[in-house]
């Protein structure tokens, strides 16, 4: 039952709401309207408390040592002014119908601490150890309460409430007394003495039903709505995602009805066969699964629990279909977040279009090229050239972002076939600029942020590889008469190197990380140029980044991915990917 | 090989022709080529196509002083 301690009682409690217990064999809740409760207990010749640290009878404390008719009643001794110290016995009457209850209750509690607490002042209170209730011998209908002394402040005081409460020792009420020590001066202070579970009241109803009604952490009764009702799950859950050992696969929880909102538990399960035997994943109970190698052949659903007091509800998703070998994971799914990435190899999972566009010289006719096993699909792309020359119109971003590069203008549009032969560097295919080549990004990607670009290249003369080609401001560049070189918006940056060296494959990258750039080729950085911060680096042209196609890419480009955030952490692992693949150094 | 005019339009005109000689189909591919300014503004170029001539001054490449230079 410690989980209705998750329930704060409900602000002001009304009869109606529904009283959180168990009954004396354990079932959880009982769901008695707490007026209902009050009532038993007021037949019982008390009055119910609840809500109000732990008592649960009240009768007023009688100064004359008479008892109200029909009422069970606490006869005072010693009277008024009598301190909580010096009281060793209670005598209590039982003179209504409804008092053998009480009787039958207190007596299961001999051997537990008890409590009689003035109500209006948690000040004044006494903590005993109910030695014995036995029935007086000279007046049945009384019974004499024998205690000794735990822990006590103040004095009894005519015409005040007092209350009378215990915490059984049994097992299955739980709430027993710790050790008290120290000086002990409110009655609230009392419930760090109690161990767990804390306070739960054992009450016999007139029926002769046992209800054990469970306190809150802060000693108080819970209490629910009486609209509250139990969880059920009116809709399945369901799962997406790809069946590949290494993908990630997503469950959507089905719609859940329940008042108080039920407490949500996913877990995902393993099936042989995807019907029978299923287990649970040690340490799957997230939204999320990642399919690791004991999924392979195996299924997989997602079992959600629904739990609030009232009850439990379980749904199961539907199997998912057998798990499948790992697949391709390309550079994007590792290093992600690119604004723009354009290659001749398929760069995700996820990207399900075609690499370029090219039109063929024989009839200006144009096709989407694809990709097979992963790499641009060059049979295709040769079988639709048919001996003739292809250009590429269209180099798709996969990054997701659409930023694809384009050009229209037939002189201007990039070489990728000669006379029925695809261009390739070191046995990978390649787009050929012969110095008035370039592809337009429609929406020029203003970068302000930390950005690293990712190139992979052979220059036959020195020229650009990206930039704006609208202004002069904006480009990377291999100089014959300089460095390596890069502008950011107009801030010239030569890079601690010579020039990339004409006819050679390079992975080039450069990458800026705050007031700093840097570029590495080949995997070796060639030092950090500050005073970048702040500047845009504008890009709307791969093959070219300056004014016309003046200083277009002499060369062959076969990946530019551009990120526009720091990826600085990620730099041997991009340079790793992509020299494994081109297997350039 | 480069054409050179001194009218723009006269390039112009020779892209339209490759165009229409052409067929592009409007989508992927609209032009032949742009135009190409001299920094004088006096003087304007075009590639040639292979399969199209026009009245214009034929050249094999464009001179260094077409290039604006790289600062």
């Amino acid at each position: 039952m410690a989980r209705l301690s998750t329930y704060a009682i409900d602000g002001t409690p009304v009869s109606s709401d529904k009283l959180i217990g168990t009954d004396d064999s354990g079932v959880a809740t009982k769901n008695y309207p707490l007026g209902t409760v009050a009532a038993w207990l007021k037949e019982s010749g008390a009055t119910a408390i609840l809500g109000q640290n732990n008592f649960i009878f009240q009768t007023e404390v009688d100064p004359q040592v008479g008892r109200l008719p029909g009422t069970f009643s606490l006869p005072v001794v010693g009277g008024d002014g009598t301190p909580f110290s010096d009281i060793t016995t209670l005598k209590f009457s039982i003179t209504s119908s409804a008092g053998q209850y009480v009787v039958d209750y207190i007596a299961s509690t001999v051997g537990s601490k008890v409590i009689l607490g003035q109500l209006d002042d948690l000040n004044a209170f006494g903590v005993y150890a109910l030695e014995s209730f036995t029935q007086d011998p000279e007046t049945p209908t009384f019974y004499n309460a024998v205690l000794s002394l735990a822990s006590g402040n103040g004095s009894l005081i005519g015409a005040k409430s007092y209350g009378f409460a215990t915490y059984s020792s049994s097992a299955t009420s739980g709430g027993t007394w710790g050790g008290i020590t120290g000086t002990i001066t409110n009655q609230t202070d009392l419930v760090d003495y109690v161990t767990a579970p804390r306070a739960s009241y054992a009450i016999q109803t007139p029926n002769g039903t046992s209800l054990i009604i469970v306190a809150g952490n802060d000693g108080t009764l819970a209490a629910i709505p009486p609209t509250s009702t139990a969880p059920s799950i009116t809709t399945l859950p369901t799962i997406s995602g790809t069946l590949n050992v290494g993908r990630t696969l997503t469950a959507t929880p089905g719609t859940v009805t329940g008042e108080p909102a039920p407490t949500q538990v996913l877990q995902w399960q393993r099936s042989d066969n995807g019907t029978t035997g299923w287990s649970n994943i040690a340490g799957a109970t997230g939204t999320t699964y990642l399919l690791g190698s004991l999924d392979e052949d195996k299924y997989i659903r997602v079992q959600q629990t629904e739990e609030n007091v009232l009850g439990t509800a379980t749904a199961n998703s539907a199997s998912t279909g057998q798990i499948q070998p790992a697949a391709f994971v390309g550079l994007l799914d590792t290093y992600s977040g690119a604004a723009a990435a354009y290659s001749l190899r398929k760069l995700s999972f996820t990207y399900s279009g075609a690499a370029i566009v090219v039109r063929r010289s024989s009839d200006n006719t144009t096709q989407a090229i694809g990709f097979v096993n992963n790499e641009l699909d060059t049979t295709s792309l040769e079988s639709f050239c048919s001996g003739t020359d292809g250009f590429v119109t269209t180099w798709y971003d996969q990054s997701g972002n659409g930023n694809d590069a384009v050009n229209a203008t037939a002189a201007e549009q990039p070489q990728i076939v000669s006379s029925g032969t695809a261009y390739s560097v070191n046995s990978k295919p390649a787009i050929s600029g012969n110095g008035s080549k370039q592809l337009g990004i429609s929406t020029e990607l203003n970068i302000s942020t930390d950005f690293f670009i990712a190139t992979t290249l052979q220059y036959d003369a020195h020229t650009m590889v990206l930039g704006s080609n609208i202004d002069t401001a904006n480009f990377l560049y291999s100089s014959s008469l300089t460095q390596y070189r890069a502008r950011i918006d107009n801030l010239n940056v030569f890079f601690n190197a010579t020039a990339l060296a004409l006819n050679t494959q390079y992975n080039s990258n450069v990458f800026r990380v705050g007031n700093d750039v840097d570029h590495s080729r080949n995997g070796t950085l060639n030092g950090v140029i500050s005073g970048a911060v702040g500047r845009v680096f504008k890009i709307n042209a791969l093959m070219n980044g300056y004014t016309a196609t003046s200083y277009a890419m002499s060369g062959y480009a076969q990946e530019i991915i551009i990120w526009d955030s720091n990826q600085s952490t990620n730099r041997t692992g991009i340079e790793t990917n992509i020299n494994d693949f081109y297997s350039i150094y | 090989m480069y054409y050179i005019g001194t009218n723009k339009t006269d390039l112009e005109a020779y892209n339209k022709k490759v165009v229409w000689g052409e067929g592009y189909d409007g989508e992927f591919t609209t032009d032949w080529a742009g135009v190409i300014d001299h920094p004088s503004g006096n003087n304007f170029a075009m590639v040639k196509h292979p399969k199209y001539d026009a009245e214009l001054t034929l050249v094999e490449t464009l001179g260094a002083d077409w290039y604006p230079e790289i600062e």
